[in-house]
């Protein structure tokens, strides 16, 4: 059978004891869209992202990603199969430098065994030269390449997130899901960095983000899915969307989100 | 970056120089503390190459002792030539470690400690409860000094003595830590720096954590290995007392007081704690007390071991001199 979607998620179910966080999702993306994932604090996003990039293991449901059921496979497996992801918060390698984090975000490339890297065999040196060439080529476009010997957790929280976005970049993913990437950026930056998102979309890499800033999903998504308490509860066009009285109540139905959310 | 690299060179060469020159300025017993020192660069240095992983293993000396016992045996009871036994005792060491591995690298923490302890425990039991090979708790004596070599006509070696015994580890001690500072400074340390720093960007940039856990903890498997066949070809007589978890704790806190965040940290440490035992000889039975002393002391005062003194001195130095960029 012919797989119709990129990726293709069937009710997917996740539960922490008796918390029900993922319930009956479904998430279908096309290649080469930008598709935007949003609903309030505590909908289950970040739970979504880890589900599909192999951090945690779904109680029932299937990923299927090219056609090929990923479900339960380790993470490592997963971002060699072409999905990469960022996180909500400043995960990186602190202690190192910016370009170290870049470095280690190649491994796939270099890594040709750790037995023939040990006894120096096969093509290291040549793989480490194209590692470190690819690596300043990317933190130039990541707007990072005068940082490059900073260390990454002394850096301004806005360099941190664009950082996080080079290190999944560095794998060369053929999906990207983005956690979050410009919150708490200030403005100039949350604008350069969607500007960015688009570019990668050129370069051909299909991309999935939440984001709370309704203006930037707005005006980049092809495309809105909105989930609440774990379940969709619309999808479509983000004009749509907006008008959608479901998704209004969702979020004007928690005050506490309030400042989150621009809406339209 | 230039200026770097030189002064870090010229500091090798000193030092190795003042290794080479060493055995012609001490007495027969200072000789021996310094082979002693030789050996515990290798263990020190292989031991934090396992801790660049986050794990501090308790199964270290007695991984050590493996290979003094692979080579003891072989040596003496089947005949094998030293230049033999040792890699194979390396490679023994090693191997089991490898099989240890695989609980041992699913596992942190405190469970860590404990399953590296128990696995080091029953390697010690079965030393002590076989007499044969082992020889029980009075371990193994008369362990053949490694075989002479012999150039005809221009010159004899003999391992016997203290002098040619000192270069000996000497140039085991030398290549080994080579290898393990390349190794620390390729991609492979860099990526077990990065496991211990954050699992989670490991394992989204499809590094297999656990793969690399394990060829650490063989690695320095391998050289504890190593350093435990030097020991037993120079004190020709091993038993399980030897490697029990007094010399343990003696690793660790050579290590914990030098420092771990660097290569040369734990060699740092370990040097200045052999001062400190040398001038501390007529109190050797009260050794393990100042060694806790000096434990809780480094925990307290210096977390980050003797290579972070130069920090704290310099921020103390600005406190007290503001002005002062
Ligand atoms: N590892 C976990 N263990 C227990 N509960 C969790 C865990 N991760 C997330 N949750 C819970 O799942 C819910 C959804 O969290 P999350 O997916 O982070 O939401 P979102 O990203 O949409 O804000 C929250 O109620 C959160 O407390
Ligand atoms: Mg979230």
């Amino acid at each position: 059978m012919i797989e119709k979607y990129f990726l293709n998620v069937e009710g997917l179910f996740k539960s922490f004891g008796k918390n029900l966080v993922v319930h009956d999702i479904d998430l279908k993306l096309e290649q080469g869209e930008i598709r935007g994932l949003i609903g309030p604090n505590g909908a289950g996003k970040t739970t979504l992202f880890n589900l599909i990039s192999g951090f945690l293991t779904p109680n029932k449901g299937k990923i299927v990603w090219q056609g090929k059921n990923i479900t339960g496979s380790a993470p490592s497996t997963i971002v060699k199969n072409g999905i990469a992801r960022t996180f909500q918060l400043d995960v990186l390698l602190k202690d190192m430098t910016v370009l170290q984090n870049v470095l280690i975000g190649h491994h796939l490339h270099v890594n040709i065994g750790v037995i023939a890297q040990l006894l120096g065999l096969g093509k290291v040196k040549e793989k480490e030269k194209e590692a470190m060439r690819m690596s300043l080529e990317l933190l130039e476009f990541m707007g990072l390449l005068e940082l490059k010997n900073e260390i990454a957790g002394e850096l301004p929280h806005g360099h941190q997130r664009s950082l996080g976005i080079a290190i999944a970049l560095a794998t060369e993913p053929k999906l990207l899901m983005l956690d979050e990437p410009i919150t708490g950026m200030n403005s100039v930056e949350a604008l350069n960095t969607m500007k960015k998102i688009k570019c990668l979309r050129e370069k051909g890499i299909t991309i999935l983000i939440v984001e709370h800033n309704m203006r930037a999903v707005m005006s980049t998504c092809d495309k809105l899915t909105v989930i609440n308490f774990g379940q969709k509860i619309a999808e479509g066009p983000p004009e749509n969307v907006c008008e959608n009285s479901l998704v209004i109540e969702a979020y004007l139905g928690s005050p506490d989100d309030e400042d989150d959310l621009i809406l339209c | 970056m230039q200026k770097n690299n030189s002064s870090k060179f010229y500091g090798f060469l000193i030092i190795t120089l003042a290794f080479i020159g060493l055995p012609f300025l001490l007495s027969e017993y200072h000789r021996d503390v310094a082979i002693t020192l030789l050996i515990n660069f290798i263990l020190v240095s292989s031991f934090r190459l396992i801790t660049t992983m986050g794990g501090w293993s308790l199964a270290h000396i007695p991984l050590m002792g493996l290979g003094a016992y692979t080579s003891a045996i072989l040596t003496r009871y089947y005949g094998w030539p030293f230049w033999i036994t040792l890699p194979t005792g390396g490679a023994v060491a090693a191997l089991i470690s490898w099989v240890m591995s695989f609980p041992l690298v699913r596992i942190k923490g405190f469970a860590f400690f404990i399953a590296s302890f128990a696995a080091g425990e029953a390697m010690r039991l079965a030393w002590t409860r076989i007499r044969y090979p082992f020889g029980g708790h009075r371990g193994i004596v008369m362990i053949p000094v490694p075989n002479e070599i012999i150039i005809p006509g221009l010159f004899s070696i003999n391992f016997y003595d203290s002098i040619p015994y000192y270069y000996l580890t000497f140039l085991i001690t030398g290549v080994s830590l080579i290898i393990l500072y390349r190794i620390d400074e390729s991609r492979i340390g860099y990526t077990l720096k990065a496991i211990e720093m954050e699992d989670r960007i490991v394992n989204s940039v499809g590094i297999k954590a656990t793969q690399y856990k394990m060829i650490s903890f063989v690695i320095g498997a391998f050289f504890a290995g190593i350093a435990g066949v030097v020991f037993a070809h120079r004190y020709q007589s091993i038993d399980p007392s030897a490697f029990g978890f007094l010399t343990t704790l003696y690793l660790i806190v050579w290590v914990l007081f030098g420092g771990t965040k660097t290569f040369i940290g734990p060699l740092l440490g370990v040097t200045v704690l052999t001062i400190v035992q040398i001038l501390l000889r007529n109190l050797a039975e009260w050794l393990p007390m100042v060694y806790g002393f000096i434990l809780i002391v480094t925990v307290l005062f210096l977390p980050e071991g003797l290579e972070g003194l130069p920090r704290k001195v310099r921020k103390l130095w600005k406190l007290y001199n503001p002005k002062v960029k």
